[in-house]
């Protein structure tokens, strides 16, 4: 883990979202604040963007909202991006009229890779009754700090991560792809155009033991087998036993279930050994942390990764959205999964209050569990009500020799897991419609 | 038969892991007493100038290489004219906390320049079969480069003026000093020479881990441990604890997984500093 | 006692600023925010971790690098303890105590095996880290459902969500009560650590942190004193930890990491090595400037903190508090007129003739029968037999080699005997730790002056007098031992400004207030001058009365003018005994002396 001493700031943007960046008044010399007005000057210039003069009356009262994400600290790779992403979205909703015809204020809070500001920060957004709704957190740990606290004070979580599934809250809804989503793609094609036997090398903790365990159920649901699973703690990079140990048991494939910064040694020293000639690998995890760009291409060549979405994505939202993003932020990296994924959060939350007519949380859950589709850059998703999750496209995709991905294949709308692996189902319109539980799987 | 040949290879690397990256803190700790929080970002630093002069400069791996300890030698004397000479003598601790000071300030620093997320370089030298195992030649190399180097450092205490000078001012500064021996020199060589060891590690570690300006933080703490265990013969001893350490590390690690193999290196470097207050080479009579 | 003297005394012993400051804080509560309120608890709950390395490290002088280890355990027993219990009983408090006590056991089992293995300096501040590390690492791999405690789920590296918060009983406590407890709880703390320090349990602490040999020659247990308030120190860290769990409702393994660990030393340095009300400042100052520093430029926090750190450290070596009340101090001064003199120091001020301290009991005995002491393929001593006591005052002398200083180790117990029994006063002392030996009635002297050199001489005096000792006997009054080695005026001073020889009757000062039955001083003449040395001859003289002594010594002007009964050492054995003119006279003894015997031997 990267040592992070770093800040906790809830600044939130208190200058009126509504003003032109032409007439905006420079009110403070803040470093976000210019971050800010570039957004805005970049997104007039997009084709996203709707009315120009002033939308609202002087007199509508913004509606506050709240994210929270590690803009700095050794999450940064994740959290910056999705911080940007979420004020471009409010500044984009804002420029097509707000909410309810009222405008979105957005208050941001940099939890610095640090888990107890998770914690400090849903307690203050917690205690502040203005505040309607949060699309945050990165990590599963730190969703589990936020979410128990967040719900007991009636706010909505909009979590943009992948993950491993569990989550069992009224008020929770989980954008991202989880294991089964993009495991099942995954598997299926490695079993056509790889091998059946295969191996297991997992992060040390309960995303790597969960996701451990879907990938053998869906394994031995595809006909394979599983000759070898291994754990590794986060700050392990000395993989010369998991290497030796992969040799022993010769798979055809191995699921590399990889975290953080130290685990991207497993594939440079798998390389250097030279086993990517005849192992495949596939991974639900690699490229969150750009690995792609950090590795060399002969190391990530053939890497077969999942996701609902890549920059190469050929659709006309896509295109509007990556356009307006390289315009606001052009020293910004590849665009990754969990970025867009906030995008659509908010966007689905949108539509649910219009629905629903007002910010009142049970309407508004009410009117997400409606089904309310929406085209997003990664194409069309929709909750499905009964898990809190969005049905989406999954493509497959594997790293070229320019650090790009190149799709293989879409599936299109695969349907998320209602169920906990081998524990028990999570029913949030049945019976679990006043639950606010994580469900832990048997693995 | 293959196997336990390639997990007896695996085992000799990952003690040379620990020996490279170790060096540097020992020869700091072992001649001057100052605990170098900021190990772990001069192994960094030698990563990066490696990896970043194979990728822009267009240099062969082995160059780059030898480059990062030079210029980890020139940080390291700014570092040590500007924040640690006013140090000596004083509170282990404030040495400590000023250089975990400047880890931070460093740290920071290679992230305002490369970012968290940078190209790297991959292994040279391709591997080579044993049995129906495939090892890498690179990770051999490893522990042949590691002996190298402490043989070395043995002979640049024992054969050259500046080793003798650094033994005795080490030993007894006031000492040294009245013989005429420009304590505040030598020690800055001394401490030069720590951050081009680290610098050395790091570059060498370039190629088979993920550099970014965390990189070193996962080798801070065992380094110390083993530096620890070693006792104050720092060359002879650092290497038995890295033998000792890094050889129960790894097989713990082949036998159950690689959680275990870590704490069991933490456990036992515990029992050794009880068992052994002086270190392993308390009792010797080796000075080195 | 009059009012004012009992407020005085209130203030000192820290019973009277802590509630004043928990009074305030809490009415300034209701204007207070509850972003504010929230971020104040967290700072008291990282206070006390601070307040207890602050005990650990800057009063007893242990550093504890993995201190948060006992903050760690602290809140994951409490979050153990109230997942399982708070649904049936309504009540975490009782949770709370339960982590405190599992860290303070903890820290009981962890001292133990540091102390008592007389781990050095910089190796306890590693086997804390280590043990931190550890701690972490295990932690964060207890991700599966297997790893958990009744309903408690340990979670590994996500940590525990949903810990209750705490609880009296009534319902778990809102924002604002649970700032109020915070606050109360830590006033508390803080009172009892400044009642603890300011009374005499404080002067041992600070005899430890200043010389812990000196303490064990004493005859202080200074293991046993080190692991309790060790101990003490792990409680309080345990209860910051319960705080933190219950604050966040949540707690994970990042409480164990290098980071944090690092952080508590932080906060210590910054508020003040040594002081209690520093560590809550250091908190603050730091916590703030990390919050801070992202307003002055974006996302470089690491640096900001960074550049505190090593100011701080180069700038401000004490901290904050102690440089502040530095601060005061001198302006103080500046304006009141210096009562402490600095006077030369006057030659001749032992008073030899005046009448002879309060000392009182008899003199002791001190054996070695057939001593000998091997140390790994060299004998040193072989088979040394010498029974002292029977004369007031015993000589060894030896040329260099001849074992003296191994002999003076065996006796002080420094050393262990390879063979042969040593005796203190008729007791069995060969395998006795010094300590223990102290006690019985040895007071050791040594070489180079050991003495608490930041304390003044009054309070090096006065820890002698409080040590314990087994014959309980009275050693009269601080003012007449000062008066006897003519320290008096310098009461005040602290020992390192006294000059050589004035360190070296200081010393022998403790000495006597230690009232031993036996005085073995080292080279009690090395480095005075010729005053000095016939004064100190004259102390030796008239201590003598009362105490035997015996002295190894070099300088042989200083052994003839002692007069007394002289045990020559030579190649590990007694080689002769007698007078000093007697010995003087042999030409066996002169030889040695000038290397004849040895080249005829040899």
């Amino acid at each position: 883990m990267a040592v992070t001493a770093g800040v906790g700031r809830s600044n939130a943007s208190n200058q009126n979202l509504t003003e032109e960046s032409t007439a905006a008044p420079a009110s403070s010399a803040d470093a976000g604040r210019r971050k800010f007005l570039k957004t805005s000057a970049a997104i007039t210039g997009s084709a996203i963007v709707g009315r120009t003069s002033r939308v609202f009356s002087a007199d509508s009262k913004p509606i506050h909202v709240a994210s929270m994400f590690d803009v700095t600290g050794g999450l940064s790779i994740y959290g910056l991006p999705e911080m940007n992403v979420s004020r471009m979205t409010i500044e984009h909703i804002n420029k097509s009229g707000g909410v309810l015809g009222r405008p979105l204020q957005l208050h941001e809070y940099d939890t610095q890779s640090k888990i107890e500001l998770y914690s400090r920060y849903a307690q203050e957004i917690g205690a502040n009754d203005d505040i309607a709704v949060v699309v945050g957190c990165i990590t599963g740990a730190s969703r589990e700090a936020a979410r128990p606290v967040l719900s007991k004070n009636g706010k909505l979580l909009f979590f943009p991560s992948v993950d491993e599934g569990g989550e069992c809250d009224k008020y929770t809804f989980m954008q991202g792809a989880d294991c089964l989503q993009m495991e099942t793609p995954l598997v299926d094609w490695a079993v056509k155009n790889a091998g059946k036997t295969f191996y297991v090398v997992a992060a040390d903790y309960v995303y790597g033991h969960v996701a451990t365990a879907w990938t053998k159920s869906l394994v031995e649901k595809a006909g394979g087998s599983v000759v070898g699973v291994e754990f590794v703690p986060l700050d392990v990079s000395d993989f010369g036993a998991t290497i030796r140990k992969i040799q022993t048991a010769k798979p055809a494939v191995i699921m590399a279930n990889t975290v953080g910064g130290n685990h991207m040694a497993f594939y440079r020293q798998f390389a250097a050994a030279g086993l990517n000639r005849n192992i495949r690998i596939v991974s639900p995890s690699f490229g969150l942390g750009n690995e792609q760009l950090v590795l060399a291409p002969e190391e990530t060549k053939g890497i077969v990764v999942a996701y609902s979405y890549f920059e190469s994505l050929n659709n006309p939202e896509n295109k509007a959205f990556v356009a307006a993003y390289r315009k606001a932020y052009p020293d910004a990296g590849p665009l990754m999964d969990l970025p867009i994924q906030v995008w659509n959060g908010w966007h689905q939350w949108k539509m649910a209050v219009e629905k629903a007519g007002s910010t009142d949380i049970d309407k508004v859950v009410a009117a997400m569990e409606s089904a309310i589709p929406f085209q997003g850059p990664n194409g069309r998703i929709v909750m499905d009500p009964v898990s809190h999750r969005n049905i989406q496209d999954v493509s497959l995709a594997t790293v070229n020799a320019k650090r790009e991905y190149e799709i293989l294949h879409t599936q299109k709308q695969v349907l998320p897991s209602r169920t906990v692996v081998g524990a028990e189902s999570c029913d949030l319109v049945g019976k679990d419609k006043s639950s606010h539980k994580m469900i832990l799987p048997k693995t | 038969m293959d196997a336990l040949v390639v997990i007896a290879l695996s085992v000799l690397t990952s003690i040379a892991i620990l020996v490279l990256t170790s060096l540097g803190l020992a020869v700091v700790f072992g001649l001057m007493r100052i605990v170098n929080m900021a190990h772990g970002e001069f192994l960094m630093i030698g990563a990066f100038t490696t990896t970043v002069l194979v990728r822009s400069a267009g240099l062969s791996i082995w160059l780059a290489i030898l480059c990062a300890p030079i210029v980890c030698a020139l940080i390291g004397a700014v570092v040590e004219v500007a924040f640690i000479r006013s140090l000596y003598g004083k509170r282990l601790i404030d040495t400590l906390l000023v250089t975990f000071g400047l880890s931070l300030i460093l740290y920071q620093i290679a992230i305002d320049i490369f970012g968290t997320a940078s190209p790297g370089i991959g292994a040279p030298a391709g591997w080579v079969e044993i049995g129906r195992y495939s090892v890498s030649y690179y990770s051999l190399l490893l522990p042949v480069v590691a002996l190298t180097i402490t043989a070395a450092l043995y002979l640049l205490f024992t054969r050259t003026r500046y080793g003798l000078l650094a033994r005795a001012a080490a030993q007894n500064p006031e000492m040294a000093s009245a013989l005429g021996v420009e304590v505040r020199r030598v020690n800055l060589w001394t401490f030069v020479l720590g951050c081009a060891l680290a610098g050395l590690g790091g570059g060498l570690l370039s190629p088979i881990v993920a550099v970014s300006p965390g990189v070193g933080q996962s080798y801070v703490g065992q380094a110390f441990m083993t530096v620890v265990t070693g006792g104050p013969a720092f060359l002879l001893g650092t290497l038995t604890a890295s033998a000792v350490l890094g050889g129960v590390a790894n097989v713990v690690s082949q036998l159950f997984t690689n959680l275990w193999g870590l704490t069991a290196l933490l456990t036992v470097a515990i029992i050794l500093v009880r068992a052994l207050p002086d270190g392993l080479s308390g009792n010797w009579s080796r000075q080195l | 006692m009059t009012i004012p003297g009992s407020i005085r005394t209130l203030s000192r012993r820290g019973l009277l600023c802590p509630p004043l400051l928990v009074l305030a804080v809490l009415s300034l509560s209701p204007l207070l925010s509850t972003a504010t309120e929230l971020k104040w608890t967290l700072w008291l709950s990282f206070g006390i971790l601070a307040l207890s390395l602050t005990l650990v490290w800057g009063v007893a002088g242990i550093f504890s690098f993995g201190q948060n280890a006992f903050f760690g355990v602290g809140g994951y027993v409490f979050a153990v303890a109230a997942l399982n219990f708070f649904p049936a009983t309504g009540e975490t408090l009782t949770a709370l105590l339960v982590g405190a006590c599992s860290a303070a056991l903890f820290a009981a089992l962890l001292g133990y095996v540091t102390f008592y293995g007389r781990v050095g300096d910089v190796y306890l501040a590693i086997v804390t880290l280590s043990v931190t590390l550890i701690l972490y690492t295990v932690l964060s791999s207890t991700a599966g459902p297997e790893y958990r405690i009744g309903a408690a789920q340990l979670g590994g590296f996500n940590g525990m969500p949903s810990v209750p918060g705490i609880s009296l009983g009534n319902g778990e406590l809102s924002n604002r009560q649970l700032f109020a407890f915070a606050v109360c709880l830590a006033g508390a703390l803080y009172a009892l650590t400044r009642f603890l320090i300011s009374g005499r349990y404080g002067q041992i602490l600070a005899g430890l942190r200043e010389n812990e040999t000196r303490m064990e020659l004493l005859g202080y247990d200074v293991r046993l004193h080190k692991l309790l308030v060790f101990v003490l120190g792990g409680g309080i860290a345990g209860l910051g930890g319960g705080l933190f769990a219950a604050w966040g409702t949540f707690i994970n393994p990042a409480v164990f990491s290098l980071t944090q660990a690092a952080l508590v030393a932080i906060w210590a340095m910054v508020g003040g090595r040594g002081s209690l009300p520093g560590a809550f400042v250091g908190v603050a100052v730091v916590q703030w400037i990390s919050d801070q520093a992202d307003k002055v430029i974006a996302q470089q926090t690491p640096l900001i903190l960074g550049i505190t750190l090593v100011a701080t450290v180069l700038i401000f070596p004490g901290g904050i508090v102690p440089a502040l009340a530095n601060l005061l101090r001198r302006w103080q001064g500046a304006l009141r007129i210096r009562t402490q003199s600095v006077a030369a120091p006057e030659s001749g001020s032992v008073d030899a003739g005046a009448a002879p301290a309060e000392t009182s009991g008899a003199r002791g005995t001190l054996g070695a029968f057939a001593v000998a002491k091997r140390f790994g393929g060299s004998v040193v001593l072989d088979g040394v037999t010498l029974e002292l006591g029977r004369d007031p005052v015993h000589a060894i002398i030896g040329p260099n080699g001849a074992g003296k200083s191994t002999l003076f180790g065996l006796l002080t117990g420094r050393h262990k005997v390879t063979q042969g029994r040593v005796e203190l006063n008729g007791v069995d002392v060969t395998r006795a730790p010094i300590f223990k030996r102290a006690r019985h009635g040895l007071g050791i002297k040594l070489q180079v002056p050991s003495l608490f050199p930041k304390l003044t001489v009054q309070q090096n005096v006065e820890l002698a007098l409080m040590a314990p000792r087994a014959g309980g006997q009275r050693p009269g009054s601080l003012t007449s031992i000062l008066e006897m080695v003519g320290l008096v005026k310098k009461r005040d001073a602290s020992a390192a400004s006294l000059s050589h020889g004035e360190q070296q009757w200081l010393e022998i000062a403790m000495l006597v207030a230690q009232n031993p039955a036996v005085m073995l001083l080292d080279e009690p003449a090395a480095g005075m001058t010729q005053d000095e040395r016939s004064r100190t001859v004259q102390l030796i003289r008239r201590l003598s009365a009362n105490h035997t002594i015996v002295v190894v010594e070099h300088d042989m002007a200083f052994v003839r003018a002692l007069d007394a009964p002289v045990a020559m050492l030579h190649q590990g054995r007694v080689f002769r005994h007698g007078g000093f003119n007697e010995l003087s006279r042999d030409a066996s003894v002169r030889a040695i002396y000038l290397g004849q015997q040895r080249a005829a031997e040899g």
